[in-house]
Order: C-alpha cells, then structure tokens, then sequence
C-alpha cells in the first residue's frame, strides 16, 4: 500500500439505486476511501474543473463513470477528460449495465482506461468493485499528485 | 379490313377495350368493352388530342400524358408497348387505373399500316394492392412497436427488478432476524423476483423471434438436435429420460430458431412427466417439406386444451408443480410460422404427448 492518504473516488451514475450499490459495495472493500457523488455528465465536468459549488472539490484518484446519463452523457464526459490536459491522467473505469460492443470499442476509442460491464446482482457488483479497488489502489502505480 | 360476323362477335365479347387506328390515327375498331371502360364512344380527333378526350394521366402525375407517350400513338410508329400503367378521368368523373399492351400492325395485302391498343381496368387489383401495401406497412409499424416494448422490457422493466432483490439483500444486512415466518417471506419475495426476471427475458425472447432473425440457410437437424440434448444434458440425467433420435434431414432455416424449436419441445417432454420419459424424434419426408414429430410418454394434454398451449404465458399447470413461464410453446409456434409451416399436438390425459411440425427441406436433401 502506498500511502494511508484518503483515496478519493468519483461516481459518476445517474441511477439512484445504482449509486446506492455502488457506494455498499465500496464500503465493503478493505482500503480506506471517500467517494463523492454527482448524478450527470455536466455536473462531473464542474466537480473536476473545481466550478461552482464543486469549488473546494477534491481531484479524484479514480473516476467510475456510467454511460448513459441524462444532458451529457459518460461518452461525452470521457471525451472532454481525455481531451483536457489537467484531467486526462485519471484513470476513468467505464461501470456500466451495458455489455453492447459497441459501448466497449467506443469506450476505449474515447480512451477509456477499461469497461467494466456492472453485474446484475449486489453480490457480483461487490466481487467487481473489489477487484476495481484492488487493482488501481493496490497493484498499480498512479502518477503523484502535483 | 377486317370484317367478319365472326371477327365482330369476338371483338365484342372480350372483357378488355380494344381500339385499332390507321396510319393516319383513324379509329377502325373500337369495341364496346372500349366503350364501357373509357366511358366515351370513339372519336374523330387527331392522335394529339386523345389524352384530352379521354382524360389520360402517367400514374401518380396530376399532368396529362404527353400524346408521344400514349400506347396507341406509339403503336402506330412502331412501337411495341407491354403492361403500360395509365389512369383516365372519365366523363363522368371516376378515375380508372389501366393496363395497355399496344402493338403496330401490317396488312401485307393492301399494305396498309396501323397499330392496336389493348386494355383492361385494373383499378381493382390497384386497390386491393394499396390496400395490401398499407396494411404491410401497418404491419410492419406494429412489428417494430413489439420490438421497442421488448427492449423496453429489457432494461426498464429488469432495472427495478434488481434494485428490489438489492435491497432485500441489504434489508436483511441492516435488519438480521432469525424469524421463520419473516424468512420464509424473504424466500418467497425471492422467488417471486427470479420468475419475473425469467418472464420477461421470456417475453423479450419471444419479441426477436422477428427482429432478430437471421435469413435461412440449409441446417442440419442431426447436429441441431444433437446439440440440444447436450443442453439438456443434466435434465436428462435428472429424470433418468430415454431418448430416441430417427434419421432428421437437413432443412432450410434459421439454425438458433431451430434449435430453440427442438430444444422447447425436447426439455417440455421431459418436464411434463410421471414416470422415466420415453421421447422419441423423428422426420419424414413429404414432397418438399419435412415432417417432424417429437413424440413423449408424459402426462398428455387433453384436446380441449390443444390450441391454448400455443397461446402466449397458458399454462395448464399451478406454478408450483411444473416451473416454466407459459411462452415455451408459443415461442415454437411462431418460430414454425416464420419458417412457413404450423405446429400442432396430438395427445390427451395421459397418454402421452406428439408435437408435429414442419420445416422446408434443404434442396439436396429431396432425393
């Protein structure tokens, strides 16, 4: 383990229930973080360009991004952080319902750093948010923050 | 030129119009069904003005048909004309759809030219056409309509699904109890969620029978069949079931359909039984179709019921005694119709179950 700093998390999921799984099922995995929550695409892009209310925001270490959202979507949202040079080096997990090849090919052309297909069941989605969290905080190395 | 009591006779008992013109555009037939189907009598005028007397229109074009157009006018420069559509204003005002065939004519004797039109009113089969054409069209709207409700099915309707069986889960995490009666109420609620997850993935399977056909190609039913009992494999052993494969032919088809097909009747012959299931599958072949039968020993169906077992989600039975979603057999039944053909049972109380069916034969498999 690297350090014992607050790893910060970004959920970007415009389902209510889905939010509510996702934050149990990182509640459940072993490393200490604190997640913070937006519901659209266009409040993402505020929260990590420090704007408005996201003023004092955190830069998140990882971003779970969902796909289809409502005013912008998770393709929208992946293109302008992969296109912008301060938020282009967090790693972004597309977590999604969707398993459509069309969804995985354009999620890695946007530059996705990889798509995890949302399993169904509480029990699964603990299992993959397990894993998410296991190996972006506990195998690889991220780049330091500035 | 041409007279005879018998050439008149003919000439008048023809259904179809008929009008013969000179060189010069004279009229020197014209017969009554001509007549009765321009609602006008012969006329006078020079070839440039017939689209005016008769009112004559090109099809879906509000302008009159330029005179060079018409068939008799083309006729009498040379011109063969097949199946030419036309619509004509008669007097009256009633538009009547046309066929024409025209054809130039040489008297050899005399040397004289000409041509001769033929026609018939077609305006019947042009509406029943239409009508064909929308209600293809209808048909097709409704088609795609089945298909939008079917992923609306898939996603909308399953996403509350799974937050409901979530948060059971997580109710039972935040609020632990050993109660039985509460228990008992979690398993239902359980098994109550699974068999709507199971009927709606039914339904949506039953919607892409259409929208997720594949075009047919010849399919070995040998292999299709000997894949499903693989399928089957653990129910097979489970019930300890007896099954025997004839000689099946190669069909023409849509090879997952068809598998789905067999599959649904093999797995229902083995579910609805008392004792050790007996199945046997077999075909024959009839001129170029083949005739399939997957025959049981299980608990049959009464005649009664016979057509309602195709019906979308009938069961005959309580959920609790035989488990299914009731669309098993109206998915076979509408996968047999896209392949042209007809599904039927022949059965009663206990005596066993015959499902016959159907399918084109591949053209090499007809000897």
């Amino acid at each position: 383990m690297k350090s014992m700093a607050l790893i910060n998390i970004l959920l970007v999921d415009d389902s209510e229930d889905d939010v509510e799984f996702t934050l149990k099922a990182l509640e459940k995995t072993k490393l200490a973080n604190s997640v913070s929550v937006v519901n659209d695409g266009i409040e993402a892009m505020e929260f990590l360009r420090k704007e408005g209310k996201y003023a004092t925001a955190p830069t998140p270490s990882l971003i779970l991004l969902d796909l289809n959202m409502p005013m912008k979507d998770g393709r929208e949202v992946l293109t302008e952080i992969k296109e912008d040079p301060n938020l282009r080096k967090i790693p972004v997990v597309v977590l999604t319902t969707s398993q459509a090849e069309e969804d995985i090919v354009r999620s890695y052309e946007l530059h996705a750093n990889c798509f995890v297909s949302k399993p169904v069941d509480l029990e699964g989605l603990v299992k993959v948010v397990q894993r998410i969290d296991d190996f972006w905080f506990g195998v690889v190395q991220l780049p330091t923050e500035r | 030129m041409f007279s005879s009591p018998l050439f008149e006779l003919v000439l008048e008992s023809i259904t179809e119009g008929l009008i013969v013109a000179d060189q010069s555009g004279k009229f020197v037939l014209f017969n009554a069904a001509a007549e009765q189907i321009l609602g006008a009598g012969p006329t006078t005028g020079a070839p440039v003005e017939w689209a005016t007397t008769y009112p004559t229109y090109l099809p879906d074009s509000d302008s009159l048909c330029p005179a060079e157009e018409l068939p008799l006018v083309r006729a009498l420069s040379g011109e063969t004309v097949r199946d030419m559509h036309l619509r004509i204003r008669r007097p009256d005002g009633s538009v009547r759809d046309l066929s024409c065939n025209a054809h130039p004519l040489v008297d050899h004797q005399s040397d004289k030219k000409g041509g001769v039109v033929i026609f018939r009113d077609i305006s019947d089969e042009v509406s029943i056409h239409q009508k064909l054409e929308e209600t293809v069209t209808a048909l097709r709207i409704s088609n795609k309509d089945l298909e939008q409700f079917a992923s609306v099915a898939a996603h909308d309707l399953q996403e509350p699904l799974r937050s409901v069986s979530n948060y059971l889960q997580l109710f039972l995490e935040a609020v632990p109890t050993t109660d039985e009666t509460a228990l008992r109420y979690v398993e239902r609620i359980s098994a109550a969620l699974k068999r709507m997850q199971a009927l709606i993935n039914a339904l949506l399977n039953y919607a892409r029978i259409e929208s997720r056909a594949r075009p047919f190609q010849p399919v070995d039913c040998a292999v299709v069949v000997a894949n499903c009992l693989e399928n089957l494999r653990s129910s097979i052993k489970d019930k300890d079931a007896q099954v025997t494969v004839g000689e099946l032919p190669v069909v023409l088809g849509d090879e997952s359909q068809i598998g789905q097909l067999f599959e649904n009747l093999i797995s229902n012959a083995i579910k609805f039984s008392h004792e050790q299931p007996v199945i046997s599958i077999s075909a024959e072949i009839k001129g170029r179709l083949c005739e399939f039968r997957v025959r049981d020993n299980g608990i049959g169906i009464q005649p009664r019921f016979h057509e309602r077992i195709f019906l979308i989600f009938q069961r005959l039975h309580a959920v609790g005694k035989y488990d299914g979603t009731g669309i098993g057999l109206s998915i076979c039944k509408r996968i047999v119709a896209r392949h042209g053909g007809d599904i039927q049972v022949e059965s009663d109380n206990d005596r066993g179950s015959t499902f016959i069916f159907s399918l084109k034969c591949a053209e090499d498999s007809i000897q």
